[in-house]
Protein backbone atom coordinates (compact mmCIF):
# COMPACT_ATOMS: atom_id res chain seq x y z
CA UNK A 1 0.00 0.00 0.00
CA UNK A 2 1.51 3.36 -1.19
CA UNK A 3 1.98 6.41 0.95
CA UNK A 4 -1.01 8.91 0.44
CA UNK A 5 0.22 11.52 -2.00
CA UNK A 6 0.13 15.25 0.35
CA UNK A 7 -0.87 16.53 -3.15
CA UNK A 8 -4.70 15.06 -2.49
CA UNK A 9 -7.38 17.40 -1.50
CA UNK A 10 -9.20 15.26 0.25
CA UNK A 11 -6.45 13.60 2.15
CA UNK A 12 -5.82 17.32 2.94
CA UNK A 13 -9.33 17.79 4.18
CA UNK A 14 -9.34 14.27 5.76
CA UNK A 15 -5.93 15.48 7.70
CA UNK A 16 -7.21 18.84 8.30
CA UNK A 17 -10.72 19.27 8.59
CA UNK A 18 -11.72 21.05 11.93
CA UNK A 19 -9.57 24.07 9.75
CA UNK A 20 -11.42 23.60 6.71
CA UNK A 21 -15.02 23.56 8.60
CA UNK A 22 -14.13 26.66 10.73
CA UNK A 23 -13.23 28.76 7.97
CA UNK A 24 -15.86 27.94 5.37
CA UNK A 25 -18.53 28.04 7.94
CA UNK A 26 -18.89 32.05 7.73
CA UNK A 27 -20.62 32.13 11.32
CA UNK A 28 -17.42 30.00 13.28
CA UNK A 29 -14.80 32.00 11.27
CA UNK A 30 -17.03 35.34 12.28
CA UNK A 31 -16.86 34.14 15.99
CA UNK A 32 -12.98 33.33 15.41
CA UNK A 33 -12.32 36.63 14.22
CA UNK A 34 -14.72 38.41 16.12
CA UNK A 35 -12.78 36.63 19.71
CA UNK A 36 -9.72 37.30 18.19
CA UNK A 37 -10.36 41.24 17.62
CA UNK A 38 -11.86 41.70 21.00
CA UNK A 39 -9.01 40.03 22.78
CA UNK A 40 -11.12 37.71 25.18
CA UNK A 41 -14.43 37.57 26.13
CA UNK A 42 -16.59 36.04 28.68
CA UNK A 43 -18.53 32.79 26.99
CA UNK A 44 -22.34 34.30 28.34
CA UNK A 45 -20.99 37.53 26.96
CA UNK A 46 -20.01 36.55 23.43
CA UNK A 47 -23.70 34.08 23.36
CA UNK A 48 -25.59 37.33 24.04
CA UNK A 49 -23.91 39.49 21.51
CA UNK A 50 -24.41 37.06 19.01
CA UNK A 51 -28.31 35.75 20.35
CA UNK A 52 -27.02 32.59 20.39
CA UNK A 53 -28.35 29.92 23.00
CA UNK A 54 -25.05 28.17 24.71
CA UNK A 55 -25.96 24.90 23.16
CA UNK A 56 -26.23 26.05 20.03
CA UNK A 57 -22.75 28.78 20.77
CA UNK A 58 -21.23 25.41 21.88
CA UNK A 59 -22.30 23.65 18.59
CA UNK A 60 -20.17 26.59 16.57
CA UNK A 61 -17.56 26.67 18.43
CA UNK A 62 -16.77 22.53 18.31
CA UNK A 63 -14.91 22.95 15.29
CA UNK A 64 -12.48 25.50 16.72
CA UNK A 65 -12.20 23.75 19.88
CA UNK A 66 -11.22 20.84 17.88
CA UNK A 67 -8.83 22.67 15.88
CA UNK A 68 -7.16 24.68 18.71
CA UNK A 69 -8.17 27.21 16.83
CA UNK A 70 -9.56 28.78 20.53
CA UNK A 71 -9.08 27.95 24.11
CA UNK A 72 -11.50 28.36 26.75
CA UNK A 73 -10.37 28.64 30.47
CA UNK A 74 -12.50 30.10 33.25
CA UNK A 75 -15.59 30.37 30.54
CA UNK A 76 -13.16 32.98 29.18
CA UNK A 77 -12.51 32.31 25.23
CA UNK A 78 -9.54 33.69 23.71
CA UNK A 79 -7.34 32.69 20.81
CA UNK A 80 -5.03 30.35 20.01
CA UNK A 81 -1.67 31.12 18.53
CA UNK A 82 -2.60 28.85 15.52
CA UNK A 83 -5.98 30.59 15.20
CA UNK A 84 -4.19 33.69 14.88
CA UNK A 85 -2.07 32.30 12.52
CA UNK A 86 -4.94 31.23 10.69
CA UNK A 87 -6.60 34.46 10.77
CA UNK A 88 -3.26 36.50 9.55
CA UNK A 89 -3.50 34.05 6.57
CA UNK A 90 -7.15 34.42 5.59
CA UNK A 91 -7.10 38.16 5.83
CA UNK A 92 -8.48 38.78 9.38
CA UNK A 93 -5.39 40.34 11.15
CA UNK A 94 -5.83 41.55 14.90
CA UNK A 95 -6.22 45.45 14.12
CA UNK A 96 -9.87 46.21 13.69
CA UNK A 97 -8.53 48.65 11.28
CA UNK A 98 -11.59 48.25 7.72
CA UNK A 99 -9.87 47.43 4.53
CA UNK A 100 -8.26 50.82 2.80
CA UNK A 101 -10.74 51.35 0.29
CA UNK A 102 -8.17 52.09 -2.45
CA UNK A 103 -6.23 48.67 -1.87
CA UNK A 104 -6.16 46.79 -5.47
CA UNK A 105 -7.98 43.79 -5.44
CA UNK A 106 -6.09 40.70 -4.30
CA UNK A 107 -5.77 38.68 -7.45
CA UNK A 108 -7.25 34.79 -6.92
CA UNK A 109 -4.45 32.15 -7.71
CA UNK A 110 -5.07 30.28 -10.87
CA UNK A 111 -3.90 27.63 -12.34
CA UNK A 112 -3.42 26.99 -16.53
CA UNK A 113 -5.58 24.51 -16.76
CA UNK A 114 -9.27 25.99 -15.66
CA UNK A 115 -7.97 29.41 -17.40
CA UNK A 116 -7.41 27.24 -20.55
CA UNK A 117 -11.02 25.51 -20.02
CA UNK A 118 -12.48 29.37 -19.87
CA UNK A 119 -11.39 29.54 -23.34
CA UNK A 120 -14.04 29.27 -25.67
CA UNK A 121 -12.51 27.28 -29.06
CA UNK A 122 -9.51 25.92 -27.23
CA UNK A 123 -8.83 22.37 -27.94
CA UNK A 124 -9.09 19.17 -26.34
CA UNK A 125 -5.32 18.50 -26.61
CA UNK A 126 -4.32 22.15 -25.13
CA UNK A 127 -6.60 21.98 -22.28
CA UNK A 128 -5.36 18.33 -21.65
CA UNK A 129 -1.49 19.73 -21.77
CA UNK A 130 -2.42 21.86 -19.19
CA UNK A 131 -4.38 19.70 -16.99
CA UNK A 132 -1.21 17.50 -17.33
CA UNK A 133 1.48 20.10 -17.00
CA UNK A 134 -0.58 21.54 -13.31
CA UNK A 135 -0.10 17.74 -12.69
CA UNK A 136 3.77 17.15 -12.65
CA UNK A 137 3.86 21.27 -11.24
CA UNK A 138 1.85 19.95 -8.06
CA UNK A 139 3.35 16.44 -8.39
CA UNK A 140 6.27 18.19 -8.34
CA UNK A 141 5.53 20.80 -5.76
CA UNK A 142 4.19 17.71 -3.63
CA UNK A 143 7.46 16.03 -3.50
CA UNK A 144 8.55 19.19 -1.60
CA UNK A 145 5.47 18.68 0.88
CA UNK A 146 4.88 22.17 0.06
CA UNK A 147 0.81 21.28 0.15
CA UNK A 148 1.10 19.73 3.38
CA UNK A 149 0.01 22.25 5.67
CA UNK A 150 2.30 23.69 7.43
CA UNK A 151 3.82 22.32 10.69
CA UNK A 152 6.68 24.79 10.64
CA UNK A 153 4.47 27.86 10.14
CA UNK A 154 7.03 30.59 8.10
CA UNK A 155 7.27 33.69 10.23
CA UNK A 156 5.45 37.00 8.77
CA UNK A 157 7.15 40.18 10.04
CA UNK A 158 4.77 42.96 9.49
CA UNK A 159 6.22 46.27 8.52
CA UNK A 160 5.41 49.09 10.45
CA UNK A 161 5.71 52.45 8.30
CA UNK A 162 6.58 55.19 10.53
CA UNK A 163 6.71 58.93 9.23
CA UNK A 164 7.99 62.40 11.32
CA UNK A 165 5.37 64.45 13.01
CA UNK A 166 4.21 67.39 10.78
CA UNK A 167 3.29 69.98 12.30
CA UNK A 168 0.39 72.27 10.65
CA UNK A 169 0.48 76.08 10.63
CA UNK A 170 -2.97 77.84 11.87
CA UNK A 171 -4.90 78.78 9.52
CA UNK A 172 -4.87 82.96 9.23
CA UNK A 173 -8.21 84.67 7.57
CA UNK A 174 -7.11 87.83 5.77
CA UNK A 175 -9.72 90.19 5.16
CA UNK A 176 -10.50 90.49 1.59
CA UNK A 177 -13.71 90.90 -1.04
CA UNK A 178 -13.20 88.50 -3.80
CA UNK A 179 -14.79 89.80 -6.77
CA UNK A 180 -15.69 87.83 -10.06
CA UNK A 181 -14.98 89.00 -13.45
CA UNK A 182 -17.48 88.67 -15.43
CA UNK A 183 -20.61 89.36 -12.92
CA UNK A 184 -21.99 85.93 -12.51
CA UNK A 185 -25.37 85.44 -12.94
CA UNK A 186 -27.76 82.73 -12.21
CA UNK A 187 -30.20 81.30 -14.12
CA UNK A 188 -33.46 79.29 -12.85
CA UNK A 189 -35.30 76.90 -14.28
CA UNK A 190 -38.26 75.65 -12.57
CA UNK A 191 -39.48 72.34 -13.23
CA UNK A 192 -42.87 71.59 -11.89
CA UNK A 193 -42.46 68.99 -9.64
CA UNK A 194 -46.29 67.83 -9.85
CA UNK A 195 -48.84 67.22 -12.29
CA UNK A 196 -51.54 69.54 -11.39
CA UNK A 197 -54.88 67.79 -11.02
CA UNK A 198 -58.03 69.32 -12.09
CA UNK A 199 -60.39 69.75 -9.05
CA UNK A 200 -64.21 71.12 -9.59
CA UNK A 201 -66.42 72.16 -7.51
CA UNK A 202 -70.13 71.75 -7.64
CA UNK A 203 -72.61 74.11 -6.00
CA UNK A 204 -76.40 73.35 -5.98
CA UNK A 205 -78.89 74.99 -7.34
CA UNK A 206 -81.29 73.94 -5.04
CA UNK A 207 -81.32 73.58 -1.40
CA UNK A 208 -83.48 70.53 -0.42
CA UNK A 209 -86.43 71.26 1.73
CA UNK A 210 -87.22 68.55 4.45
CA UNK A 211 -90.69 67.58 3.74
CA UNK A 212 -92.82 67.67 7.18
CA UNK A 213 -96.54 68.43 5.94
CA UNK A 214 -98.73 65.85 6.03
CA UNK A 215 -101.15 64.64 3.13
CA UNK A 216 -104.81 66.97 2.77
CA UNK A 217 -107.82 65.41 5.00
CA UNK A 218 -109.61 62.92 3.10
CA UNK A 219 -113.22 63.53 2.19
CA UNK A 220 -116.26 61.23 4.33
CA UNK A 221 -118.51 60.25 1.22
CA UNK A 222 -120.56 57.45 3.47
CA UNK A 223 -122.21 56.98 5.78
CA UNK A 224 -122.57 60.38 6.07
CA UNK A 225 -125.59 62.81 7.28
CA UNK A 226 -126.64 61.42 10.21
CA UNK A 227 -128.43 58.41 8.03
CA UNK A 228 -130.08 55.61 9.91
CA UNK A 229 -128.88 52.03 8.14
CA UNK A 230 -130.95 48.87 8.99
CA UNK A 231 -129.39 46.94 11.44
CA UNK A 232 -129.10 43.90 9.14
CA UNK A 233 -126.45 43.71 6.38
CA UNK A 234 -122.71 45.15 6.36
CA UNK A 235 -121.89 48.20 5.97
CA UNK A 236 -118.52 50.03 4.37
CA UNK A 237 -117.06 53.40 5.44
CA UNK A 238 -115.75 55.22 2.17
CA UNK A 239 -114.17 58.44 1.46
CA UNK A 240 -112.25 59.73 -1.19
CA UNK A 241 -108.59 59.89 -2.26
CA UNK A 242 -105.56 62.46 -1.75
CA UNK A 243 -102.64 63.29 -3.28
CA UNK A 244 -99.12 63.80 -1.39
CA UNK A 245 -95.47 64.40 -3.09
CA UNK A 246 -93.96 62.13 -0.98
CA UNK A 247 -96.78 59.32 -1.60
CA UNK A 248 -99.62 58.22 0.61
CA UNK A 249 -98.44 55.19 2.87
CA UNK A 250 -101.71 54.18 4.08
CA UNK A 251 -105.47 55.81 5.53
CA UNK A 252 -106.38 55.52 9.40
CA UNK A 253 -110.20 56.17 10.26
CA UNK A 254 -111.48 55.84 13.66
CA UNK A 255 -115.19 55.09 14.39
CA UNK A 256 -116.64 56.41 17.73
CA UNK A 257 -120.07 55.20 19.19
CA UNK A 258 -122.89 56.25 21.79
CA UNK A 259 -126.15 54.97 23.48
CA UNK A 260 -127.37 58.47 24.13
CA UNK A 261 -127.97 59.93 20.79
CA UNK A 262 -126.48 61.57 18.49
CA UNK A 263 -124.97 64.56 20.53
CA UNK A 264 -122.90 62.20 22.07
CA UNK A 265 -121.04 61.08 24.51
CA UNK A 266 -118.99 59.45 22.02
CA UNK A 267 -116.61 56.37 22.81
CA UNK A 268 -114.05 54.74 20.20
CA UNK A 269 -115.23 51.97 19.61
CA UNK A 270 -113.22 50.83 16.72
CA UNK A 271 -109.91 51.84 14.18
CA UNK A 272 -108.22 50.37 11.25
CA UNK A 273 -105.25 51.43 9.07
CA UNK A 274 -105.66 50.40 5.53
CA UNK A 275 -104.09 51.65 1.92
CA UNK A 276 -107.87 51.26 0.36
CA UNK A 277 -110.22 54.11 0.46
CA UNK A 278 -113.09 51.43 2.38
CA UNK A 279 -113.28 50.30 5.83
CA UNK A 280 -115.50 47.12 7.35
CA UNK A 281 -116.29 48.06 10.93
CA UNK A 282 -117.93 46.53 13.57
CA UNK A 283 -121.60 48.20 14.26
CA UNK A 284 -124.30 47.04 16.61
CA UNK A 285 -128.27 47.47 16.20
CA UNK A 286 -129.32 50.73 18.54
CA UNK A 287 -126.50 52.91 18.60
CA UNK A 288 -125.43 56.05 17.28
CA UNK A 289 -122.16 56.39 15.36
CA UNK A 290 -119.71 59.11 14.00
CA UNK A 291 -116.07 58.42 12.40
CA UNK A 292 -113.54 60.28 10.61
CA UNK A 293 -110.36 59.31 8.62
CA UNK A 294 -107.24 60.94 7.70
CA UNK A 295 -103.99 60.16 5.15
CA UNK A 296 -100.61 59.52 6.38
CA UNK A 297 -97.44 59.71 3.80
CA UNK A 298 -94.49 58.27 2.61
CA UNK A 299 -92.33 59.82 5.13
CA UNK A 300 -94.16 59.19 7.59
CA UNK A 301 -96.47 62.68 8.12
CA UNK A 302 -99.55 62.23 9.15
CA UNK A 303 -102.32 64.49 7.98
CA UNK A 304 -105.67 66.25 9.22
CA UNK A 305 -108.37 64.20 10.02
CA UNK A 306 -111.82 65.04 7.82
CA UNK A 307 -115.01 66.39 9.82
CA UNK A 308 -116.84 63.68 11.89
CA UNK A 309 -119.20 61.33 9.14
CA UNK A 310 -122.53 61.01 11.97
CA UNK A 311 -124.94 57.60 11.23
CA UNK A 312 -126.83 55.45 13.29
CA UNK A 313 -128.15 51.25 12.94
CA UNK A 314 -131.56 50.56 13.37
CA UNK A 315 -133.09 47.94 15.66
CA UNK A 316 -135.27 46.19 13.30
CA UNK B 1 -22.70 34.61 4.87
CA UNK B 2 -26.08 34.03 5.67
CA UNK B 3 -25.16 31.85 8.66
CA UNK B 4 -23.66 35.02 10.43
CA UNK B 5 -26.74 37.69 9.03
CA UNK B 6 -29.55 35.19 10.50
CA UNK B 7 -28.10 35.76 13.76
CA UNK B 8 -28.90 38.85 16.18
CA UNK B 9 -25.62 40.61 16.17
CA UNK B 10 -24.84 43.35 18.98
CA UNK B 11 -24.32 46.95 18.14
CA UNK B 12 -20.17 46.34 18.52
CA UNK B 13 -20.44 43.22 17.01
CA UNK B 14 -22.62 44.62 14.10
CA UNK B 15 -19.86 47.06 13.63
CA UNK B 16 -17.06 44.97 13.23
CA UNK B 17 -19.12 42.35 11.15
CA UNK B 18 -20.04 45.53 8.65
CA UNK B 19 -16.86 47.33 8.91
CA UNK B 20 -13.84 44.13 9.21
CA UNK B 21 -15.13 41.07 8.51
CA UNK B 22 -17.80 41.04 5.53
CA UNK B 23 -15.39 42.76 3.23
CA UNK B 24 -12.69 41.05 3.79
CA UNK B 25 -14.54 37.75 3.94
CA UNK B 26 -16.29 38.39 0.80
CA UNK B 27 -12.60 39.04 -0.90
CA UNK B 28 -11.35 35.49 0.51
CA UNK B 29 -14.78 34.16 -0.82
CA UNK B 30 -13.77 35.59 -4.26
CA UNK B 31 -10.85 34.37 -3.87
CA UNK B 32 -11.51 30.81 -3.08
CA UNK B 33 -14.49 30.88 -5.97
CA UNK B 34 -11.80 31.00 -8.70
CA UNK B 35 -9.28 28.75 -7.25
CA UNK B 36 -9.97 26.31 -10.20
CA UNK B 37 -9.75 22.36 -9.75
CA UNK B 38 -9.04 19.90 -11.92
CA UNK B 39 -12.25 17.23 -12.44
CA UNK B 40 -12.86 14.17 -14.11
CA UNK B 41 -15.95 13.06 -14.64
CA UNK B 42 -16.49 9.16 -15.51
CA UNK B 43 -20.16 7.82 -16.30
CA UNK B 44 -22.28 6.21 -19.38
CA UNK B 45 -21.46 7.41 -22.84
CA UNK B 46 -24.20 8.90 -25.09
CA UNK B 47 -26.30 5.55 -25.26
CA UNK B 48 -27.28 6.28 -21.54
CA UNK B 49 -29.74 8.79 -22.45
CA UNK B 50 -30.75 11.12 -19.38
CA UNK B 51 -28.00 10.22 -17.73
CA UNK B 52 -25.43 11.03 -20.05
CA UNK B 53 -27.15 14.36 -19.97
CA UNK B 54 -26.58 14.31 -16.31
CA UNK B 55 -22.96 14.10 -16.86
CA UNK B 56 -22.82 16.58 -19.68
CA UNK B 57 -24.40 18.70 -17.33
CA UNK B 58 -22.25 18.53 -14.25
CA UNK B 59 -18.97 18.90 -16.23
CA UNK B 60 -20.59 21.87 -18.50
CA UNK B 61 -21.60 23.67 -15.07
CA UNK B 62 -18.19 23.05 -13.82
CA UNK B 63 -16.52 24.54 -16.03
CA UNK B 64 -18.39 27.50 -16.47
CA UNK B 65 -17.48 27.95 -12.73
CA UNK B 66 -13.77 27.72 -14.00
CA UNK B 67 -12.89 24.35 -13.08
CA UNK B 68 -11.29 22.07 -15.95
CA UNK B 69 -13.61 19.44 -16.15
CA UNK B 70 -13.27 16.63 -18.36
CA UNK B 71 -14.75 13.23 -19.83
CA UNK B 72 -11.85 10.88 -19.82
CA UNK B 73 -12.78 10.19 -23.70
CA UNK B 74 -12.11 13.86 -24.69
CA UNK B 75 -8.16 13.45 -23.66
CA UNK B 76 -7.59 10.29 -24.89
CA UNK B 77 -5.90 11.68 -28.11
CA UNK B 78 -2.96 13.12 -25.68
CA UNK B 79 -2.54 9.97 -24.07
CA UNK B 80 0.99 8.08 -24.91
CA UNK B 81 0.49 5.23 -27.26
CA UNK B 82 2.48 3.35 -25.07
CA UNK B 83 0.55 2.88 -22.32
CA UNK B 84 -2.57 0.48 -21.81
CA UNK B 85 -5.83 2.28 -21.00
CA UNK B 86 -5.91 1.48 -17.82
CA UNK B 87 -2.73 3.20 -17.63
CA UNK B 88 -3.74 6.20 -19.23
CA UNK B 89 -6.66 6.32 -16.74
CA UNK B 90 -4.61 6.31 -14.03
CA UNK B 91 -2.35 8.91 -14.62
CA UNK B 92 -5.65 11.06 -15.50
CA UNK B 93 -6.85 10.25 -11.89
CA UNK B 94 -3.63 11.05 -10.38
CA UNK B 95 -4.04 14.07 -11.92
CA UNK B 96 -7.34 15.56 -11.24
CA UNK B 97 -8.23 16.92 -8.08
CA UNK B 98 -11.71 15.29 -8.28
CA UNK B 99 -13.25 12.51 -10.08
CA UNK B 100 -17.22 12.43 -10.10
CA UNK B 101 -18.54 8.98 -11.12
CA UNK B 102 -22.06 8.27 -12.23
CA UNK B 103 -21.98 4.38 -11.47
CA UNK B 104 -24.49 3.50 -14.16
CA UNK B 105 -22.34 1.73 -16.58
CA UNK B 106 -20.50 -1.34 -17.20
CA UNK B 107 -17.01 1.00 -17.90
CA UNK B 108 -17.78 3.02 -15.00
CA UNK B 109 -18.05 -0.28 -12.70
CA UNK B 110 -14.89 -0.88 -13.83
CA UNK B 111 -12.87 1.91 -13.13
CA UNK B 112 -13.90 2.26 -9.59
CA UNK B 113 -13.08 -1.42 -9.27
CA UNK B 114 -9.66 -0.57 -10.95
CA UNK B 115 -8.96 2.40 -8.67
CA UNK B 116 -10.65 1.49 -5.42
CA UNK B 117 -7.44 -0.15 -4.05
CA UNK B 118 -4.82 2.78 -4.94
CA UNK B 119 -4.84 5.05 -2.14
CA UNK B 120 -3.53 7.93 -4.05
CA UNK B 121 -6.95 8.27 -5.94
CA UNK B 122 -9.64 6.25 -3.91
CA UNK B 123 -9.76 9.32 -2.25
CA UNK B 124 -10.39 11.84 -4.92
CA UNK B 125 -13.79 9.75 -6.40
CA UNK B 126 -17.46 11.20 -5.43
CA UNK B 127 -19.22 8.08 -6.09
CA UNK B 128 -22.75 7.99 -7.31
CA UNK B 129 -24.78 4.88 -7.47
CA UNK B 130 -28.31 3.76 -8.21
CA UNK B 131 -29.64 2.50 -5.29
CA UNK B 132 -31.40 -0.09 -7.23
CA UNK B 133 -27.94 -1.98 -7.76
CA UNK B 134 -26.52 -1.22 -3.70
CA UNK B 135 -27.37 -4.92 -3.63
CA UNK B 136 -24.86 -5.89 -6.34
CA UNK B 137 -21.81 -6.82 -5.79
CA UNK B 138 -20.19 -3.73 -6.75
CA UNK B 139 -21.61 -1.77 -3.77
CA UNK B 140 -21.21 -4.85 -1.50
CA UNK B 141 -17.90 -5.35 -2.32
CA UNK B 142 -15.67 -1.97 -2.92
CA UNK B 143 -17.96 0.82 -2.92
CA UNK B 144 -19.03 -0.31 0.41
CA UNK B 145 -15.68 0.03 1.71
CA UNK B 146 -14.43 3.27 -0.26
CA UNK B 147 -18.19 4.48 2.13
CA UNK B 148 -16.92 3.48 5.35
CA UNK B 149 -13.47 4.84 4.40
CA UNK B 150 -13.52 8.03 2.88
CA UNK B 151 -17.93 8.55 2.91
CA UNK B 152 -17.71 9.18 -0.60
CA UNK B 153 -20.14 7.24 -2.05
CA UNK B 154 -23.60 8.20 -2.45
CA UNK B 155 -26.56 6.46 -3.80
CA UNK B 156 -29.24 7.99 -6.17
CA UNK B 157 -33.23 7.46 -6.99
CA UNK B 158 -33.56 6.99 -10.41
CA UNK B 159 -35.15 9.20 -12.29
CA UNK B 160 -36.43 11.74 -9.61
CA UNK B 161 -32.43 12.82 -8.28
CA UNK B 162 -31.60 12.78 -12.42
CA UNK B 163 -34.12 15.45 -12.82
CA UNK B 164 -34.21 17.67 -9.82
CA UNK B 165 -30.29 17.74 -9.65
CA UNK B 166 -29.57 16.21 -6.61
CA UNK B 167 -26.25 14.66 -8.06
CA UNK B 168 -24.75 18.26 -9.02
CA UNK B 169 -26.01 20.01 -5.71
CA UNK B 170 -23.64 17.42 -4.03
CA UNK B 171 -20.78 17.79 -6.41
CA UNK B 172 -20.79 21.54 -6.08
CA UNK B 173 -20.97 20.76 -2.53
CA UNK B 174 -17.59 18.85 -2.68
CA UNK B 175 -16.26 21.51 -5.05
CA UNK B 176 -17.21 23.84 -2.55
CA UNK B 177 -14.95 22.72 0.31
CA UNK B 178 -12.11 21.21 -1.84
CA UNK B 179 -11.48 24.79 -2.99
CA UNK B 180 -10.98 25.75 0.24
CA UNK B 181 -8.26 22.98 0.69
CA UNK B 182 -6.70 24.00 -2.61
CA UNK B 183 -7.19 27.44 -1.48
CA UNK B 184 -5.29 27.29 1.66
CA UNK B 185 -2.38 24.98 0.24
CA UNK B 186 -1.62 27.09 -2.40
CA UNK B 187 -1.61 30.40 -0.24
CA UNK B 188 0.85 28.20 1.80
CA UNK B 189 3.01 27.31 -1.21
CA UNK B 190 3.07 31.21 -2.06
CA UNK B 191 3.72 32.76 1.59
CA UNK B 192 7.10 30.06 1.71
CA UNK B 193 8.09 31.45 -2.10
CA UNK B 194 7.50 28.28 -3.52
CA UNK B 195 4.59 30.13 -5.95
CA UNK B 196 4.82 33.51 -7.00
CA UNK B 197 2.88 35.52 -6.11
CA UNK B 198 3.65 35.29 -2.10
CA UNK B 199 4.77 38.16 0.73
Amino acid sequence: MSTPSPYNLLELYRQHRDEIDAITDPLTLFILAYVNHLGTIRLDEIAGELGLSPAALNKTLLPLYRGNFITESAQVLSVTSLGKRVLAELGFGASPVPPQPSEPPRQPPRSPAPSASRVPGMTVFGVAAVVLVSAILLGALALFGIFAFPAFPPTRVPQVITHPPVTLARQTTVGMTPTFTPTPSLTWTLTPSRTPTWTRTFTPTRTPTLDTQGPPAPAVLAPTGGVVISCSGTYLLRWSSVTDPAGIARYEWVLEQSKSGANGPYTVSDSGETTSLTATPKLSCGWWYRWRVRAVDGLGNTGAYSAYAYFSIGID
Amino acid sequence: MSGVQSVPLSPRARAYFEQVFKPQYEKLQRAVQQTPLAILVWGPGASAGDLYQKRLQIRDELRRRGHAAFFSEELEGMSPTTLSQKGIEFLQAQAADLIVVIQASYGSVAEVHDFAEHRVINFKMLIFIDEQATDGYSYRGALQELKTLYNNVETYRYPEDIRECRLLTKVLAKVNVLQMVKYRAMENAKSWGLLPGGA
